[in-house]
């Protein structure tokens, strides 16, 4: 800047020294008319620049737009004003654009976000969080939350981040307390559409503000709400036999063995034993779903041969039937061979073998087949003549505990869970199960396997 | 200048917290409201008519408190114009609200004893149901024109209470024929009635509301206006 300082006094001092040499000189007018002239020049100089200097000032904007040039003292003033305008408008825009970053971020998220002030009152919301609390920022910018969104669970939820705030954050507990708070989140019923649920979290933000997260947990609630009803399911199904052991055990205990005949004690056994086997294969049935279901399989797939292992499917068909059906079995001429978890598939085999000897009158016929179709892909088919399924429960066949004929599929020792794990072991097999069937007719459940899995062997 | 100021600062915060209290006491009317219809429409739930009961407690305290405040605004602040019309109108929307809670409370009562009914099932008066939920939707609306003084939204208000008139009308038809096919639905008809009549009530009341609203924003009182006279002054003030 020492330059600029120097450079300033240059003129005026030259004008005041050739003065001074004028009046030397003797013409002490001719020395004055010199002096106010030259600062009069000067002071005009000074004036238009800073005339345009001043329009540059009102005028300049957002953009970056030049200052006026300027000569001397000036140009150099000027120049250090363009560089800060430069880098001002540089920042500025650096700023803006930052801001709109952070508010594209904020809509893109997933969940809603709505930034309240210390008095709960709205500051910015986006979209998704206007949506589902049917909020308008244009018009509620400044409005109490409270005031639109009243659930009384709702007002408490929002007074007790309050009285959080309040407390100093250097004390421990309240900091424990603070944490729980974040983690504790508020489930409330969606205002926008019916059966919709969310769930509402807040954390501290900005000067004794709050930030609120809303996230849709509609699916988490019904999820929840299955696996509730499973459970549910799951014990009815255990205390439905447990019930008649029981029974029979206190029967037992109180009659005296001697008024008790030797075929009505075997009879009652018989029973228990029937109801024992049932929880068994029910609590069998539970933990291969459970197999399936976690996704941890530590069972190695491989290539089988198909032939021998459907020949000895049919061999246990033929032995659970006790000769009551003709169990029939179709190949194709040359072997295949199948990959896949042999246990597994062996398992959603027999549950539709057991289904169709289960469900199949005495005289019918059971027919399996295995075919290869043109694109390769392996049908396993089983064909029955037995009593069929009404098309509405064809949906809902492959859901757990979900039985068209509950009394019958119990008596004949089914678990309702046979189907299901066949659907568990075809989506781990990407398979997939197609039921054909008439009332009174018979069914033909096939399983699909894709032609990757399947190769014939030459 | 600097006192008057800080005054009416002052003013604004009061008035701000009595109205946010008028909204929270709606928050309970509303809640106090669905409870109602889901015992209308849901099964058997012992502990509903005593929740219900132990909330209107807490409903009738708040429109105490709020008329209490309402008072003290008035004689301390001496307040002109359209702050003292707000006041005013608080104290009638507060008294409003008290009644649909009051309405709530004995449709789930009569909703204890329409429980498990043979003679006359939730099918045949899935309508007062429907007109139940109805009712809901128009309270939340008048509340939400109240939060944001919306005129446009108060005046919609007074469209969706004729539907309830409408749904009454059928209703009590519906339930007519009921009674002359079968003299033994009699006694549950006439509760499904006072249930109606009560809905019909509400919508009465959140109208009520709507029209306190209009009064307050415009400064007119609109209570035996038409809608057409109310549409055609809106009009006017834009």
């Amino acid at each position: 800047m020492s330059p600029l300082r120097n450079r300033g006094w240059i003129l005026p001092s030259l004008i005041i020294v050739l003065a001074l040499i004028v009046a030397g000189l003797g013409s002490a007018w001719a020395a004055l008319i010199i002096l106010a002239l030259g600062f009069a020049g000067i002071t005009a100089f000074h004036l238009v620049h800073l005339y345009r200097l001043q329009r540059w000032t009102t005028s300049s904007q957002e953009h970056y737009v030049p200052p006026p040039e300027g000569i001397g003292v000036w140009g150099d003033t000027l120049a250090a004003l363009s560089r800060r305008e430069r880098q001002r408008v540089a920042f500025q825009t650096m700023q803006r654009r930052t801001i709109e970053q952070f508010y594209r971020m904020a809509e893109a998220l997933p969940d809603g976000v709505i930034v309240l002030d210390k008095h709960c009152r709205i500051e910015w919301a986006n979209v998704r969080a206007q949506q589902w609390l049917v909020l308008d920022l244009g018009k509620d910018r400044g409005q109490s939350l409270g005031n639109l969104v009243r659930m009384p669970e709702f007002l408490r939820f929002l007074t007790d981040g309050e009285d959080a705030d309040v407390a100093s954050p250097d004390d421990e507990a309240v900091q424990t307390q603070q944490q729980e708070l974040q983690q504790r989140a508020l489930v409330i019923p969606a205002a926008s559409d019916a059966g919709k649920v969310l769930a509402l979290q807040q954390a501290p933000f900005g000067q004794g503000g709050r930030l609120l997260l809303v996230r849709d947990v509609t699916q988490y609630e019904a999820a929840a709400r299955l696996r509730r009803e499973f459970t549910a399911s799951v014990s009815h199904e255990l205390k439905t036999p447990l019930t008649v052991i029981v029974g029979f055990l206190e029967t037992l205990q109180e009659t005296p063995m001697s008024s008790m005949s030797e075929s009505s004690r075997a009879h009652y056994f018989d029973l228990m034993q029937t109801q024992a086997s049932g929880m068994q294969r029910l609590v069998d049935d539970l933990l291969t779903l459970s197999d399936l279901e976690s996704g941890t399989r530590n069972k190695e797939e491989e290539w089988f041969a198909t032939t021998p292992w459907l020949q000895s499917l049919q061999q246990q068909t033929q032995a659970l039937s006790q000769g009551k059906h003709i169990v029939t079995l179709t190949l194709p001429k040359e072997e295949t061979l199948v990959h896949g978890v042999h246990d597994e598939l062996a398992s959603a085999f027999t549950n539709l073998l057991t289904n169709a000897v289960r469900y199949t009158p005495e005289g019918g016929k059971i027919e399996l087949s295995w075919v290869i179709d043109s694109k390769g892909r392996g049908i396993f088919t089983v064909c029955d003549t037995g009593i069929g399924i009404a098309a509405e429960h064809l949906p809902r066949l492959t859901e757990r505990f979900y039985r068209v004929d509950r009394g019958r599929s119990r008596a004949s020792g089914g678990t309702g869970l046979g189907l299901a794990i066949v659907k568990h072991v075809l989506l781990h097999h990407d398979g997939e199960l197609t039921v054909n069937s008439q009332i009174g007719k018979g069914s033909a459940f096939s399983v699909v396997l894709p032609a990757a899995r399947v190769r014939l062997v030459r | 200048m600097t006192t008057q100021q800080h005054m009416s600062k002052q003013f604004d915060i009061e008035m701000e917290a009595v109205r946010s209290g008028v909204l929270a006491m709606g928050g309970r009317v509303e809640a106090q409201l669905v409870r109602a219809i889901a015992a209308l429409s849901e099964d058997e739930n012992p502990e509903l008519l005593d929740t219900i009961k132990r909330h209107e407690k807490e409903i009738n305290q708040m429109q105490i408190d709020i008329d209490h405040q309402c008072a003290q605004i008035i004689a301390k602040r001496q307040p002109a114009a359209v702050d003292l019309r707000m006041v005013l109108t608080i104290s009638k929307v507060v008294n409003d609200l008290e009644r649909i809670g009051d309405e709530a409370k004995k449709i789930a009562r009569k909703a204890a004893r329409l429980q498990g009914n043979e003679r006359l099932t939730r099918i045949q008066y899935f309508d007062a149901i429907h007109a139940g939920e109805l009712a809901q939707a128009i309270l939340h609306r008048a509340l939400n024109a109240f939060a944001r003084l919306d005129v446009d939204e108060a005046v919609a208000v007074y469209d969706a209470d004729d539907r309830i008139d409408v749904a009454f009308d059928v209703i009590t038809r519906q339930l007519v024929g009921f009674m002359m096919e079968d003299p033994r639905t009699i006694s549950s008809a006439l509760e499904v009635m006072f249930v109606a009549k009560s809905i019909e009530r509400i919508g009465d009341h959140a109208k009520n509301i709507a029209e306190a609203i209009v009064q307050v924003v415009m400064g007119k009182d609109v209570r035996h206006a038409s809608l057409e006279e109310i549409r055609a002054e809106i009009a006017e003030r834009k």
